[in-house]
């Protein structure tokens, strides 16, 4: 009998995974809010001064809007325009006193609190799934400093957005995965967030279709089927507190329908206001005397996959060519070493050199082939052992990296706008597979199982530090950088947009700090 | 010295006539009653003099016994009268139970109360130190020199401290909360020991759920008793059952538990000696 129980209590992942920390339950979430705000005040002090074609895009967009101009809705980001107006109206009317009146940089901040929000979820989530803070705490912050992250904390643009729900999301899979009770209170709540993600960047899609089947996968398939139970007439079953979603099918199955019921009611609200009631855009043919503003040209389908299939983006398989993916994938961990981030200012050799991991000049990205590459492979060959314990995360975490990596090949390879989600999502993954290796190890080992991989994920983590800040983070923050934009132009389109305003040295504000001049 | 009315002296009215003496001034006129016993009458130095029978009172104090004064006690007491009522009923209700049978205690009202006040005055001293953790927030902001790169009015030392009073709050208000709900919890369970039925019960109940918690008396292999020093003075003490399952049901801070354990331990051994026990331990 103590054989049998014993075996069975080895076989069951669900009894660790719902092992109860004895930490308080706050603590993460103060740690977490610890680590966003630190984040935060790092950002405001290293505040970047990047402009680019997008940028400015979208900024003249928001400030047309802010002079009376009709509302203008991009399909593929459908929020950024309007939701950045009100949030700049919000600054300068509870704010405006204490200074916050530059429309630049509060947009800047707006991205930059999401960006905080996306850490703390990704914290506590990475705490919740492998019961120890500590990976919560070297996930977030190797996530909080890959480039692609901190570079778009601080941009008036759209990336950031998408990344910080692609957190949130991962943390509510797990609450609902494992609430012993609510799962549909969290589901309405999921659909909400994923209905969010899709109204952040359309290509959310694909993470909430992930996020939907990964709650709808049989629970069956998560566990061990033991074909010696047929033939055994007596077995003892250790009794395990379950979550609801593997002890009440019916309520599960309502928990899957009610988040794509909502998400789905969120995002065809969305696009119907906009494309219906303010653009008035036909199904059939277009009609510029009815249709408003700047698309009235064309039609509300095409309108809503407008950027799909425009010809400029989306040439990433008719001219296919696998260097832009690993450029624009190991740009969204590394800074390039050049001041140009666009491609067509930069080369496409890589510093990689696997046979000399030390060396100084390619040790960062060296770290970089290491910590993707390991997981990756080891992932695929204890697939199963990542399966049982990590259940419809597992599943999320592969089916949604291979869906936007699809997707951004297709779309966008070049740049490392559309890497930031997958980058997160393969930081994520290699972190599940170093605790899950670190608990095989901790059966010998104890907690000291943990230990080597706790080491390997710091030398990363500094890594990613030191080169960060040396290549993006000084040089960025002290010049006032621009990129791509339109010769066409007036210089008032995007000059106005380097926050003079809110600078207390506009000309260099951290020349009186540092007196130095930062490597460029 | 003072006689009773077969003339033996009495060690007990002895004592009560030397009280008196002190405090009377004239016994001779009074050495009489009607019944022809021998009584003291007594006469203050001012006012009407004030009579009675020392030998009555002297019966009356023979008749006291630690037992009569603990029944007396719980016969006023109608907080316990009316909570043991109740108890009674709702066993009687729910699991068939004898009033009459039934030993019931709870953790004492004022043991709870004590644990309240201590620990709110423990927490408010510790609230009291936020201000130190105000100027740490203070300080983390200054390491960034933002004051020095921005045109902005950053906040001021009392912001932080504010800030550092609601993080305070939120700690130690979650930590009260749930100190308190468990204060509250225990003020309003009971537990109850039924003889006849050979049960132990448990209510745990804060009005809006009470759960009713049977342990069969055969089922429990391991009775543990733990006091402390103070708690031995005040008669209370924390009782743990050990089911032959591997379960331990841990009731903390009850009054008279070393009487609870007598009447648990008086039952097991009756139970065991029947041979029941060894039939249900193999």
């Amino acid at each position: 009998v103590k054989g049998l129980v014993k075996n069975h209590k080895r076989n069951t992942s669900l009894e660790r995974m719902n092992k109860k920390g004895t930490l308080p339950v706050y603590i993460p979430v103060l740690v977490a809010v610890f680590i966003s705000s630190f984040y935060f005040l790092f950002h405001f002090h290293f505040m970047q001064q990047f402009i680019d074609w997008d940028q400015v895009w979208y900024a003249n967009n928001t400030i047309n809007m802010l002079n009376g101009s009709m509302p203008y809705y991009n399909p593929h980001h459908i929020h950024q325009e309007t939701t950045s107006m009100l949030f700049h109206k919000f600054m300068v009317s509870y704010f405006g006193e204490a200074g916050f009146t530059d429309i630049a940089f509060n947009i800047r901040l707006r991205a930059l609190l999401f960006s905080c929000v996306g850490i703390l979820f990704l914290i506590l989530y990475l705490k919740d799934i492998t019961g120890k803070l500590m990976w919560g705490v070297l996930g977030g912050l190797i996530v909080a400093f890959c480039h692609g992250y901190l570079a778009y904390s601080t941009q008036m643009d759209t990336g950031i957005y998408p990344s910080a729900v692609l957190c949130m999301i991962l943390w509510l899979l797990r609450k609902i995965e494992t609430a012993k009770q609510g799962s549909l209170i969290y589901s309405c709540i999921g659909g909400i967030i994923i209905g969010l993600g899709v109204v952040f960047h359309q290509y959310m899609a694909i993470t909430c279709v992930t996020a939907v089947v990964s709650l709808a996968i049989p629970r069956l398939f998560f566990f061990r089927i033991e074909t010696g139970k047929l033939f055994k007439p007596f077995q003892i079953e250790r009794k395990t507190d379950q979550p609801q979603i593997d002890r009440s099918p019916k309520k599960w199955y309502m928990a899957v329908v009610m988040m794509a019921f909502v998400g789905m009611v969120l995002i065809g609200g969305v696009y119907f206001y906009t494309g219906k009631s303010v653009f008035n855009l036909p199904f059939d043919k277009p009609d510029r005397k009815t249709a408003r503003g700047r698309y009235s040209y064309t039609i509300f389908q095409k309108w809503l996959f407008l950027y799909q299939d425009e010809g400029w983006w989306a040439r990433g398989f008719t001219k296919f060519n696998p260097k832009h993916s690993f450029r624009g994938f190991t740009n969204a961990f590394l800074s390039p070493t050049t001041p140009y981030k666009y491609l067509r200012y930069g080369k496409l050799d890589f510093n990689y050199h696997i046979t000399r991991p030390f060396d100084e000049k390619p040790f960062a990205f060296n770290q970089v082939a290491f910590f993707t590459l390991i997981p990756f492979i080891g992932s695929i060959i204890i697939f199963p052992i990542m399966w049982r314990r990590y259940r419809g995360n597992f599943f999320f975490i592969i089916s949604s990296f291979a869906g936007l990596t699809f997707f951004t090949t297709y779309w966008e390879p070049r740049y490392f706008e559309f890497w930031v989600s997958p980058s997160i999502l393969s930081c994520v993954l290699a972190i599940l597979f170093l605790n899950r290796i670190g608990e095989m190890l901790g059966r010998m080992m104890g907690r000291a199982g943990q230990f080597p991989f706790y080491a390997a994920a710091f030398i990363f983590l500094f890594s990613l530090v030191s080169h960060n800040t040396l290549y993006y983070v000084i040089p960025y923050s002290r010049y006032r950088h621009m990129e791509d934009i339109d010769y066409k132009w007036k210089r008032e389109y995007y000059m106005d947009l380097f926050s003079t305003s809110v600078y207390r040295y506009p000309l260099n504000p951290y020349g009186r700090l540092y007196k130095i001049h930062p490597i460029r | 010295v003072v006689k009773n009315h077969s003339g033996v002296k009495d060690k007990g009215s002895d004592i009560m006539a030397k009280i008196s003496i002190t405090d009377m001034i004239d016994a001779k006129d009074n050495g009489k009653n009607s019944h022809g016993e021998q009584t003291i009458k007594t006469q203050k130095v001012k006012g009407k003099p004030i009579s009675f029978d020392v030998q009555k009172v002297v019966d009356c104090i023979k008749k006291i016994n630690a037992k009569q004064i603990v029944e007396f006690l719980r016969n006023i007491n109608i907080y316990r009268k009316m909570r043991e009522s109740l108890v009674g009923f709702y066993l009687s209700r729910t699991a068939s139970v004898d009033k009459k049978n039934l030993i019931i205690s709870w953790q004492p009202l004022f043991l709870i109360i004590i644990k309240i006040a201590v620990v709110a005055f423990v927490f408010y001293k510790i609230w009291e130190l936020h201000p130190i953790v105000g100027n740490w927030f203070k300080i983390g902001l200054d390491f960034f020199k933002l004051h020095e790169i921005y045109n902005f009015k950053f906040p001021g030392k009392s912001f932080f401290d504010t800030v550092a009073s609601y993080l305070f709050l939120f700690v130690l208000g979650y930590h009260g909360l749930f100190f308190l709900y468990h204060q509250l919890q225990d003020l309003f369970s009971v537990l109850a020991v039924s003889r006849a039925d050979e049960k132990v019960f448990y209510i745990r109940n804060l009005f809006i759920k009470k759960d009713l918690y049977i342990f069969s008396i055969p089922d429990i292999a391991l009775v543990v008793l733990k006091q402390n020093i103070l708690y031995r003075f005040i008669g209370l003490g924390t009782i743990s059952l050990q089911k032959r399952s591997g379960e331990q049901v841990v009731i903390r801070s009850i009054s008279g538990a070393p009487f609870l354990l007598k009447q648990l331990t008086e039952m097991k051994h009756v139970h065991d000696s029947e041979g029941v026990g060894e039939k249900s331990q193999t």
